[in-house]
């Protein structure tokens, strides 16, 4: 605090101290000021509208339409029984699990062999850093003019090796292309953390390892995965969570279609919201992904705490 | 690298009479060999699209046409004093949401995240440490399941499809990501500076904008791209939150259906235009931005 203010301290010490906050150490009291806008900002921009979202989904509610009317769980209930809604929870969990595991096993690899083979070439980290930096938008865009068309560049390239063009975002393989989307778009935020962490292993524990004659497989296996473990656990559950959100690339690929093939649980909640104006079923949708979400932060934060006693 | 067992006398037995140099050695150079190459092909799938879009943006229409993939052309800004031509207001307008948007709210969530990253780092108000787990799970929140309650709120407040609306709403997305990566690079920096200050009488808000504030400039720089990006990256919010008058230049690309007659050069300026800043970011402060990838993850 400022110097001056010291000696008013004293003067008004007595008449201070019936106030609970004047009655915190100053340090301490700088700290909660200067982390006021940031609390504020959590509770009315995030934490608001995340309890609106339980409120909205107990309600039959139409955009535009009647005043909203307490219904009870028939949301959820609706939800849980209509096969439309299943399938899109069923479709999220295949996408989340599939993309994240395709993205970890091939960043791992990658992330091993540029440890291994262009450790001091800082320069490769730029290539991989791009298609994560730019827009979800400009990603989906950038593969649908090589995926869209008769005359498409996949279908010249797969034409190559002799084989006929194909729908790519049609009924057959729409989901396994939004799948390849998303692992490319997301697969270098596992190289690059995973590379991160193996710069921090020991050149002289893997030296050490080999000249006990432990080849590369158990090399990796039982003396660099387990050093790198915290970051791989961590990679995983933030590429989950982020899986589990995934809207942006799709809605510009496919709108969720065709026939709903593509529909994870972001979009069905744009398209329960904004195109079927059902906010219930938005509602119990948004509280869904809220949940899986949180369940996961709960993971993570109980992994950070635990690290941060070790 | 060296194995042992059957592989390795079947290659002794191979590679027997080869006098090639030591077998290890020659080993290494193929294991080598194998793994560049698939890296460098993995490089090339990263960028492939990336390039393929900005090429698309100064292609002519007869290569845009053309049944096979045209590699050579001579490049035509064509497409570019298309979408930017003063007949054509929507696409400048939409970049000057997009720009003012993310500015605004990059500027704004900083200076937030700047002073609670201090006050966690270096203050550690009683129970700082629950403090900040409350931000970081502020930052797991999904985005897309808080279109909803944006609608209704922006609705009631009279800001709906306006540039405010986004800036307030990407201002506290950004904020626990910002504060979280701050805090980690402000706890890095010594402690003696600051100590050293405030023996020379600075109070604490002067020892942190005399001497950590000017430290923190690659913790403020990556911070800001994070931030930066994310706004103008955003298709979820703005698309709900501001879809017509306010709304930027991602939400009016994906309205653009390429397959309807559109034209790819067009839309390949436009998104080289989205890409333009990220691009330019990554390469300015790839340093920076890997170590704020780590520490923003892993870091508690």
């Amino acid at each position: 605090m400022d110097p001056s203010l010291s000696t008013t301290r004293q003067t008004t010490e007595n008449a201070r101290s019936f106030i609970p906050f004047f009655r915190i150490s100053t340090t301490d009291r700088l700290g909660y000021l200067l982390l006021a806008p940031a609390f504020l900002l959590f509770f009315g921009v995030l934490l608001l509208p995340s309890l609106f979202n339980i409120y909205t989904s107990f309600q039959e509610w139409v955009l535009f339409g009647d005043a909203p009317r307490f219904v009870g769980w028939d949301n959820y209930l609706e939800v849980f029984s209509d096969p439309r809604y299943l399938a899109t929870i069923w479709r999220t969990l295949q996408f989340v699990v599939v993309t994240v595991g395709l993205q970890f096993l091939i960043g791992f690899v990658v992330a091993l062999l540029l440890d291994r083979y262009l450790n001091e070439l800082r320069s490769v980290q730029i290539i991989f850093l791009l298609p994560m930096m730019i827009s979800e938008v400009a990603a989906a865009l950038g593969w649908r003019l090589l995926l869209v068309g008769q005359y498409s560049f996949l279908n010249w390239l797969v034409g190559l090796f002799g084989f006929s063009p194909q729908v790519w975002l049609g009924p057959q393989l729409a989901f396994l292309s939004i799948i390849f989307v998303e692992v490319w778009q997301h697969t270098p935020f596992v190289i690059l953390l995973i590379f991160a962490a193996l710069q921090g292993v020991s050149k002289e524990l893997v030296e050490a390892g080999k000249l006990d004659g432990a080849g590369t497989w158990a090399t990796v296996r039982h003396i660099v995965f387990p050093l790198i473990q915290p970051a791989v656990l961590v990679v995983l559950m933030f590429r989950t969570m982020f899986a589990l959100r995934a809207f942006g690339a799709i809605w510009t690929l496919t709108h969720g279609g065709p026939a709903n093939r593509t529909t994870v649980l972001g979009i069905d909640i744009y398209q329960q919201a904004f195109v079927i104006f059902d906010l219930g079923v938005a509602g119990v949708l948004s509280v869904l992904l809220t949940v899986f979400s949180g369940i996961i932060s709960i993971l993570y934060i109980r992994f950070l705490s635990r690290e941060a006693l070790s | 690298m060296y194995r042992s067992g059957p592989a390795r006398s079947i290659w002794r037995q191979v590679s027997k009479g080869f006098k090639l140099g030591p077998l290890r050695t020659r080993r290494i150079a193929l294991g080598k060999t194998l793994a560049l190459l698939a890296l460098s092909l993995i490089a090339l799938i990263s960028l492939f699209p990336i390039l393929w879009l900005i090429l698309t943006g100064v292609k002519p229409t007869w290569a845009l046409t053309s049944k096979t993939p045209v590699f050579f052309f001579v490049p035509t800004l064509e497409h570019y004093q298309s979408i930017l031509s003063p007949s054509r207001r929507p696409v400048t307008a939409y970049f000057l949401n997009s720009v003012l948007i993310s500015i605004a709210s990059t500027a704004v969530s900083i200076v937030v995240s700047v002073f609670g990253a201090y006050a966690l780092a270096r203050l550690r108000p009683k129970g700082y440490r629950q403090l900040s787990y409350v931000i970081l799970s502020m930052r797991l929140l999904p985005p897309i399941a808080l279109i909803v309650p944006f609608y209704f709120i922006a609705n009631w407040l009279g800001i709906f499809d306006t540039r405010l609306a986004l800036i307030i709403a990407y201002t506290a997305l950004n904020v626990p990501l910002a504060t979280w990566l701050l805090q980690g690079f402000l706890v890095d920096l010594p402690r003696e500076l600051e100590e050293a200050a405030m023996v020379d009488g600075c109070t604490h808000m002067g020892a942190f904008f005399r001497v950590i504030l000017p430290l923190a400039g690659p913790g403020l720089a990556a911070a800001s791209v994070f931030a930066f990006v994310l706004a103008w990256n955003d298709l979820a919010i703005a698309l709900s939150l501001a879809p017509f008058e306010a709304t930027t230049m991602p939400v009016m690309a994906s309205r653009v259906r390429s397959d309807q007659g559109i034209r790819w050069g067009d839309l390949g300026a436009i998104t080289t235009l989205i890409m333009a800043p990220a691009i330019l970011f990554t390469f300015l402060a790839s340093r920076w931005l890997v170590k704020g990838l780590a520490s923003g993850a892993v870091k508690g």
